[in-house]
């Protein structure tokens, strides 16, 4: 039976994605000293948002990580199983329905935060976030006759799960061209 | 042709259980929030009114006369200030620094500050002695126009009605510079009698 190894390599990466869960694959971090300032953690399978240890997470983050979480779980599952099969003609099926999955939701995620940092937060508050890096955000507000302007220092970066979910994606494109190889003429 | 027809079965079943994994989810969200896709959106906390309402709370309570001298043109006070910190965590005072003027007159008397670090726990408060000295010109204006002497019994009575304007503060919290500026001016009321006629 001829067995795609590649694709159970990448379907164990999917596996490690799905396990870490919790990690972020991108990470905002304002302030320090005795505890951040506002934290933001970010992962298509999980989205914390937390300003001065208050949660600011919108509730369809919530569902739209669980999509993504049943999606990855499929794509391992399919990933493993059309690769353990790999000379059958209908594994083929199994490894087009998988392979896309993990490149789709890190092109997607990049594309999203890309989008959200410059096209809805620079414009919506006027000041910019890169992908990667820092700087100081200035904000004000008024109450009761006082103002308020704070000085928030930043920090910007991906984490080393986004760049396993990187490696998981390549692994996948290549488990579905060495499959190709395996197949019947 | 039976195989192939599998195939196909099997195919439009995959695209149908991608389809199904990614929107059922978000379904079951609108679901469980009564279709209400603003609510889906909006975080249930608000930091804008956390921040408002937890904001600190500035307050003179008390001001005293600590030297009081006519011949010498020499007029300090002692301003008490407290400061409640009502975040969840601590508050470290920086800066702070406000004019003082003759409110009757809008005589500039001087500048009032506290100098050094402070920090104020969280839902905790610290109280503040500013020792104010007025400038030669914000003490002729005190000594000429807000003393009353009386004959008898002999008394010197100061009464001067003080406007803190330009309040500033600066403070970190967790590692945010904050800077907090009252927008409009405090009044605080300076009395002092002492026995006899100074001069």
């Amino acid at each position: 039976m001829k067995v795609n190894w590649v694709g159970i390599i990448a379907s164990l990466t999917i596996v490690l994605l799905l396990i870490m869960r919790p990690e972020p694959w991108w990470q905002l971090t304002a302030g320090g000293g005795e505890g951040y300032a506002a934290i933001v953690n970010i992962s298509p399978l999980n989205v914390d948002i937390r300003v001065l240890d208050l949660a600011i997470t919108p509730p369809l983050t919530g569902y739209l990580c669980l999509a993504v979480f049943l999606t990855l779980t499929a794509a391992s599952i399919t990933m493993m199983a059309g690769s353990l099969l790999g000379g059958r003609r209908f594994s083929e099926n199994l490894i087009n329905f998988a392979y896309l999955k993990p490149v789709e939701i890190v092109i997607f995620f990049v594309l999203v935060l890309y989008a959200t940092l410059n096209w809805y937060i620079k414009p919506q508050y006027g000041f910019g976030i890169p992908l990667i890096g820092g700087g100081s955000i200035a904000a004000s507000y008024r109450y009761e006759a006082v103002l308020f302007q704070l000085l928030i220092p930043f920090h910007t970066s991906f984490s080393w799960m986004f760049y396993i979910a990187v490696v998981s994606a390549v692994l996948c494109l290549l488990a579905k061209i060495y499959h190709m190889r395996l197949l019947p003429e | 042709m039976r195989v192939s027809l599998g195939n196909m079965l099997f195919k439009i079943g995959l695209f149908l259980l991608s389809i199904t994994l990614f929107v059922a989810p978000v379904f079951y969200g609108l679901h469980v929030n009564g279709w209400d896709l603003r609510e889906l959106v909006t975080p249930e906390n608000d930091v804008q009114s956390m921040l408002s309402t937890q904001s600190p709370i500035l307050s003179f309570s008390d001001v005293s006369v600590v030297e009081f001298s006519p011949s010498t043109s020499r007029f300090a006070l002692r301003i008490e200030l407290s400061i409640i910190n009502k975040y969840d965590f601590s508050l470290t005072l920086t800066d702070l620094d406000f004019d003082v003027y003759c409110s009757d007159h809008n005589v500039f008397l001087g500048t009032g500050g506290i100098d050094g670090e402070t920090t104020i726990d969280p839902h905790s408060w610290s109280d503040f002695s500013i020792t104010f000295t007025a400038s030669p010109w914000g003490a002729e204006d005190i000594f000429s126009n807000h003393i009353e002497t009386h004959a008898s019994p002999a008394l010197t009575v100061l009464d001067v009605l003080l406007r803190i304007r330009n309040f500033e503060l600066d403070a970190l919290v967790r590692g945010i510079t904050i800077n907090l500026t009252l927008e409009e001016d405090r009044l605080i009321t300076a009395h002092h009698e002492v026995g006899g006629v100074v001069l």
